[in-house]
């Protein structure tokens, strides 16, 4: 018999042993994972909606899920999730394109390039257009959105600076901009606030050497402020809401999908301290085969959700050493302490109206 | 004549200090041209004003409105002044919180941040102060439904401008008292607070008197001479403003006065 170089390949090589005869749950397309996070590492996450459960279960896990704008502990916990605090590591909502990362941190180090103010939103409410569903409602005054702008940004550069890990989900190639500026934008003008016209604003279905290109610039960019920072690409499994070409929503969520992940692996293949982690494979193909979708055929179930993040914890981390309650009881701690010296207020508060009242006596 | 039921917590107090000092005689003894004051005063009489009833509903403690309704003659020409609670800003504006936190006013965006504060979204502040300010708007609202005559709620005293008095006159309270939030922030969550009373009783039907401007610097901060024995109630001279405002409300002078036992 000769030999040949499947041969002696391992089993995750082959169709039949790592997708046709195992169970969904045994599904597991992970392989030499280059990267062990371990408890103490600072995890940062940003990139489209699917990158929002990788940052909740880091957080359920006890990771050190690395945060710079947490709020604040006088706001509840839901009250803080409405406004978006600790959905990702910093305040910018999603991050669907390879140019708003690019763009992101270029403004947070200075750049004037992408100068758009506010969008108005009537009633003296602004939005703003970097992430204009930041917050319900949009922001109160121009004062209020400058000055959170300012604190935001300067809040990104100290997650860049800091960070020991960035996780990133590449989610869209459609991609909105200013044509004055040339600023990408999250989401098309006039859905959430801003007006839309042909004249003020284009449109562009980034190409992999487009994405490529900014990631490149974004990857050099962070190399320089933190040189140890290492960089863990994804590519969100959930399909396109809606294509602004005129063509089957499908046939456009295929090309996206595909461009994301060609450029992911151009981009792990040039850079030592860049991964992918096969988040998209496991909830779309092989045995999943749909099986992890919702009702809307869109929407990623918790189920696989879970998948994904097990397989993660498994060759992205060293859960064995992860201390998961000590880690959560530390925040959760920090948190009871302001809520309780806001109580005690409370009761100073209390204490001095009743004394108001014996005066009175 | 009209009556004046007068209803409230500590705040009302002083305006309970100044009627004292008015030496009056009492409600339905006086002038019938002069308005009377009927005060319910809920340190002496330990009653809660609302409590969760039988309906589900917080419900109005009946017995303080039969109390009052047994004394007056007429309830046609009755008016109902409130200062329920009150301090829910207060909370949040004495002592400086760690971190520290600060917001922009939109009606006042000039107004300086706290060095070193964390910024929040005004919206997600006003929030937060709901938590703190509900006991006594669930109060307003219930009294709402209970009666028909027309109520006025008055704002609570404007914020003092002097940290170092606030710090000197929070009592043994405070750890750091040096560490008293800026009058900003103070200013800030006053504002905030009388606006959100004020649009309650918009879409409440309940008048919102605002504490008398010439009480205020030009700066919104409370007048010198309206500074209490503490840190955030105002002082007799200020409930004496507060009678005037009334006065000039009803167009009637108040004539006598009793605290309704």
């Amino acid at each position: 018999m000769t030999s040949h170089p499947y041969k002696n390949l391992p089993s995750h090589t082959r169709w039949y042993r790592a997708v046709s005869t195992i169970e969904l749950s045994a599904f597991d397309p992970v392989v030499d994972f280059p990267f062990v996070i371990a408890r103490h590492d600072k995890v940062a996450t940003a990139g489209s909606c699917f990158a929002q459960h990788i940052a909740r279960h880091m957080r359920l896990r006890g990771f050190s899920y690395f945060v710079v704008e947490q709020g604040h502990f006088l706001a509840s916990d839901a009250i803080l999730e409405e406004f978006q605090y600790s959905t990702y590591s910093a305040r910018y909502g999603n991050v669907y394109t390879s140019r708003q990362l690019k763009q992101l941190f270029e403004r947070a180090y200075g750049s004037t390039a992408y100068d758009l103010d506010s969008w108005p939103l009537g009633h003296g409410r602004y939005a703003d257009p970097f992430r204009p569903t930041i917050q319900p409602g949009g922001f109160s005054s121009l004062a209020e959105l400058e000055i959170d702008r300012a604190q935001h940004l300067a809040q990104v550069r100290r997650m860049f600076e800091e960070l020991d890990y960035f996780v990133f989900t590449l989610g869209l190639t459609e991609c909105w901009f200013d044509r004055a500026t040339g600023a990408a934008l999250p989401i098309c003008p006039g859905v959430s606030g801003g007006e839309y016209s042909d004249d003020t604003t284009g449109f562009v279905n980034l190409s992999v050497a487009e994405v490529v290109a900014d990631m490149k610039e974004f990857l050099q960019n962070l190399a320089r402020v933190n040189p140890r920072a290492r960089v863990i690409l994804t590519v969100s499994p959930v399909p396109l809401a809606a294509t602004a070409i005129n063509r089957h929503v499908v046939t456009s969520t295929v090309y996206s999908k595909s461009v994301l992940r060609v450029a992911a692996e151009e981009l792990t293949s040039e850079f030592p301290h860049v991964t992918y982690f096969p988040s998209f494979e496991i909830i779309t193909a092989g045995p999943s085969a749909g099986r992890y979708f919702g009702e809307d055929r869109r929407s990623v179930l918790e189920d696989g959700v879970k998948h994904v993040m097990g397989l993660f914890f498994k060759h992205a981390t060293d859960a064995g050493a992860v201390d998961a309650a000590a880690s959560t009881n530390a925040e959760a701690s920090s948190v009871a302490e302001g809520r309780a010296s806001i109580n005690a207020m409370k009761e100073v508060v209390q204490v001095l109206c009743d004394e108001e009242l014996l005066a009175r006596e | 004549m009209t009556n004046i039921v007068a209803m409230g917590h500590s705040h009302l107090t002083r305006v309970r200090s100044a009627l004292d000092h008015r030496n009056l005689p009492p409600a339905g003894t006086g002038p019938a041209d002069m308005a009377a004051v009927w005060l319910h005063d809920v340190w002496v009489h330990n009653t809660d004003y609302a409590a969760l009833g039988d309906s589900g509903h917080i419900e109005f403690n009946a017995y303080v409105i039969a109390q009052a309704e047994s004394q007056i003659v007429d309830m046609a020409d009755t008016i109902y002044c409130v200062q329920f609670g009150g301090s829910g800003h207060v909370v949040l504006g004495l002592q400086r919180l760690s971190p520290a936190f600060d917001f922009v006013y939109a009606g006042a965006p000039d107004l300086p941040i706290e060095r070193g504060a964390t910024v929040l979204p005004a919206d997600l502040v006003s929030r937060a102060l709901d938590a703190h300010m509900a006991p006594y708007m669930l109060q307003l609202e219930a009294l709402r439904r209970m009666i028909k005559q027309p109520i006025v709620c008055l704002e609570t005293p404007p914020p003092y401008e002097d940290d170092a008095y606030v710090a000197s006159h929070l009592g043994n309270y405070i750890a750091q008292p040096e560490n008293v939030v800026g009058a900003p922030l103070r200013r800030k969550l006053f504002l905030l607070h009388s606006q959100k009373v004020r649009d309650f009783c918009r879409s409440n039907d309940i008048e919102y008197m605002g504490a008398p401007p010439h009480t205020m610097t030009d700066d919104g901060y409370l007048v010198r001479d309206g500074y209490g024995e503490d840190a955030t109630h105002a002082n007799v001279w200020y409930g004496e403003q507060v009678l005037l405002q009334i006065e000039e409300r009803i167009s009637q002078k108040i004539g006598a006065y009793t605290a309704f036992a």
